[in-house]
């Protein structure tokens, strides 16, 4: 159902995705697992036809994503890990909204908005504003936006990101029950131990390059699930970065949120500082880890898997 | 759930087009703006034709000078309300979009970017035009005072509708430029400004500059030709393009053509009437600003 061949992506200088080949059949859950900056996102987008690939092709339901975007766009439908509603619609309107855009003609639009609210079981808040709905509420309307047009293949962006434990095991229930009814569904996850339960296949990404990828039973009896440890402290970032870069089982490390500039700071106060750090190592591992930051003078608020 | 049915039928109204429309007319904003704006022009309107009517003679032509009042009254309304009110509708039209975080979900969608382009144009200049369109039954007034003629209504119609749709694509085009609305909103202004008043005040600076130079060596036809430049300079101003026009037709009585200094010896230079000229280079350089608009949001695409 979508096809990778060689596919790359620079951004100047910066290489987001490096020659990236990928082959996801119909009906799975492919899950794109990855830290921050491996290209998750950019695979999608380009998948989504929002941005051009520098070199290489993919191809969704055969189609090209380079000469056909139009017809490319009628098969995936795509929803970004941050998105926002227009404030002057409720929910039935914005699913019609992007019903017409996709050409559903009328007399069908108000119906497909009723069924696909009742999919997400969000039908009694139909006529809500879709601004004033949740962040979780949110996103299953995006769900069923993407759903709008009937895509056959789904592209779904941090999915689970942002969602309280209820709305996790809700919209991969929803995830399972689209795979069941033959949607091809890919998204994006920062580690494996998020989707062990939910996708077929997996592609591990690093740097842009893909380094394991195939049902997923094989993927995770071959490396161990990374987890992610979220380290807030006081001090410098360089030193705490280069500690946790050196110690044992870690994968990456990405500041979260991009550090402040000194100019947001007020005079004299000491900026809370985090980091993510995507860990493979074992619980020994992390604990030395937390010793050597703390023996070295970085001020350590919290260390705690996210 | 059942899979719709994706034929599309021979005429289908933009979908963006209608979202915008019924978003700007649901709300209580659209309704406020066209009363408070009709309630002013009309008014005010009255208000010159009391004042005016009290002190003119009561014989048969005796109003005309109150209907012409009138008549510039309501033209510099409608003027006002192209330069300051039609960018504003257009400003945020594709930087909202990205400030909301919903131009890459439409993106997503097979509408190209001309129809999107398109759409939110038509979306813009059809408030606009429903403003401007509303003040028309009041020029009935000038009319009846006497003192305009219906052609003198076709020169200020053209440099209207032609300064809406430019400034409204102008707008357009900043939107998708920059990131923020309000950022497309003062560049917007900014630049319409620079065209409404600093064209006509540079070339007026400009002409009195040279003319001043020019006196040891003063020749007609230089000063003729200087004349012919600074119209063709200032037809690109709305205010002093029908101001020109309207003059020019008052005085000869010609509302296509003009011949600065006809009275004078040698070369006489004829150029279309200034509201053609604005007419014609604003409808050029709308369409070359809508090729952009299109051409920045395709562009955005492929980053």
């Amino acid at each position: 159902m979508v096809e990778i061949r060689e596919l790359s992506k620079s951004y100047g200088r910066r290489t987001a995705l490096d020659k990236v080949s990928l082959s996801v059949s119909q009906g799975a859950i492919f899950g794109l697992v990855g830290p921050r900056g491996a290209g998750k996102t950019t695979l999608l987008k380009i998948l989504a036809t929002l941005a051009a690939p520098s070199a290489g092709d993919a191809f969704v339901a055969g189609l090209s994503v380079v000469n056909e975007p139009l017809r490319v766009r009628r098969q995936v439908g795509y929803l970004p890990s941050d998105f926002g509603v227009y404030p002057d619609q409720t929910c039935a309107e914005y699913i019609a909204f992007f019903a017409a855009c996709y050409g559903v003609p009328p007399k069908e639009r108000a119906t497909l908005a009723a069924d696909l609210l009742q999919l997400v079981d969000l039908y009694h808040h139909k006529d809500t504003p879709a601004n004033r709905l949740t962040p979780a509420m949110r996103h299953r309307l995006g769900i069923a936006r993407v759903l709008a047009h009937d895509p056959r293949v789904l592209l779904l962006d941090e999915p689970l990101a942002r969602l309280d434990p209820r709305a996790r095991v809700e919209v991969r229930a929803l995830l399972q029950e689209l795979s069941s009814m033959g949607k091809t569904v890919l998204l994006t996850v920062p580690n494996l131990a998020e989707v062990q339960d939910l996708c077929t296949h997996a592609a591990l990404l690093q740097a842009g390059r893909i380094a394991q990828t195939g049902p997923l039973q094989d993927i995770l009896a071959a490396t161990p699930p990374y987890r992610t440890i979220a380290v807030k402290f006081l001090g410098d970032v360089r030193l705490a970065m280069n500690l946790i870069k050196a110690a044992h089982g870690v994968v990456d490390v990405q500041p979260f949120p991009p550090p402040p500039t000194s100019s947001d700071a007020p005079a004299g106060v000491a900026l809370l500082k985090e980091l993510r750090v995507t860990f493979d190592g074992a619980y020994a591992d992390a604990s030395a880890l937390l010793r050597t930051l703390m023996h070295s003078g970085v001020q350590v608020v919290s260390f705690a898997e996210d | 759930m059942r899979a719709p049915n994706l034929k599309l039928p021979n005429f289908q109204l933009s979908p963006i087009l209608v979202k915008e429309m019924g978003g700007r007319m649901r709300s209580a904003q659209a309704y406020t703006a066209l009363t408070i704006y009709l309630a002013v022009a009309s008014s005010l309107a009255v208000l010159i034709y009391l004042v005016g009517v009290s002190g003119s003679p009561r014989t048969v032509g005796g109003t005309s000078g109150v209907g012409q009042v009138v008549f510039y009254f309501l033209v510099g309304m409608q003027l006002l309300l192209v330069i300051f009110v039609a960018p504003a509708f257009a400003a945020g039209a594709v930087s909202f979009e990205r400030e909301n975080k919903t131009f890459d979900v439409l993106r997503t969608t097979p509408l190209t970017p001309a129809q999107i382009v398109r759409a939110k144009l038509i979306a813009a200049l059809g408030f606009t035009l429903l403003l401007l369109f509303a003040t028309l039954p009041l020029f009935s007034l000038a009319f009846l005072l006497g003192g305009v003629e219906p052609r003198q209504l076709i020169i200020a119609l053209c440099g209207v509708l032609a300064s809406a749709l430019l400034y409204t694509l102008l707008a357009l085009y900043l939107s998708a430029r920059f990131k923020t609305t309000v950022g497309a909103m003062l560049s917007t202004y900014a630049v319409v400004l620079g065209i409404v008043v600093g064209i006509p005040l540079a070339a007026l600076i400009g002409v009195s500059t040279v003319d001043r130079a020019l006196v040891a060596v003063y020749s007609p036809l230089l000063n003729r030709l200087l004349n012919t430049a600074l119209i063709a300079v200032i037809s690109l101003s709305p205010i002093s393009a029908i101001a020109a026009s309207e003059i020019f037709f008052g005085t000869s009585g010609e509302l296509w053509t003009l011949t600065p200094g006809a009275a004078g010896i040698g070369l006489l230079l004829t150029l279309p009437s200034p509201f053609l000229i604005l007419t014609s280079v604003y409808l050029a350089a709308s369409a070359l600003l809508y090729a952009l608009t299109v051409r920045r949001l395709a562009r955005i695409e492929q980053q």
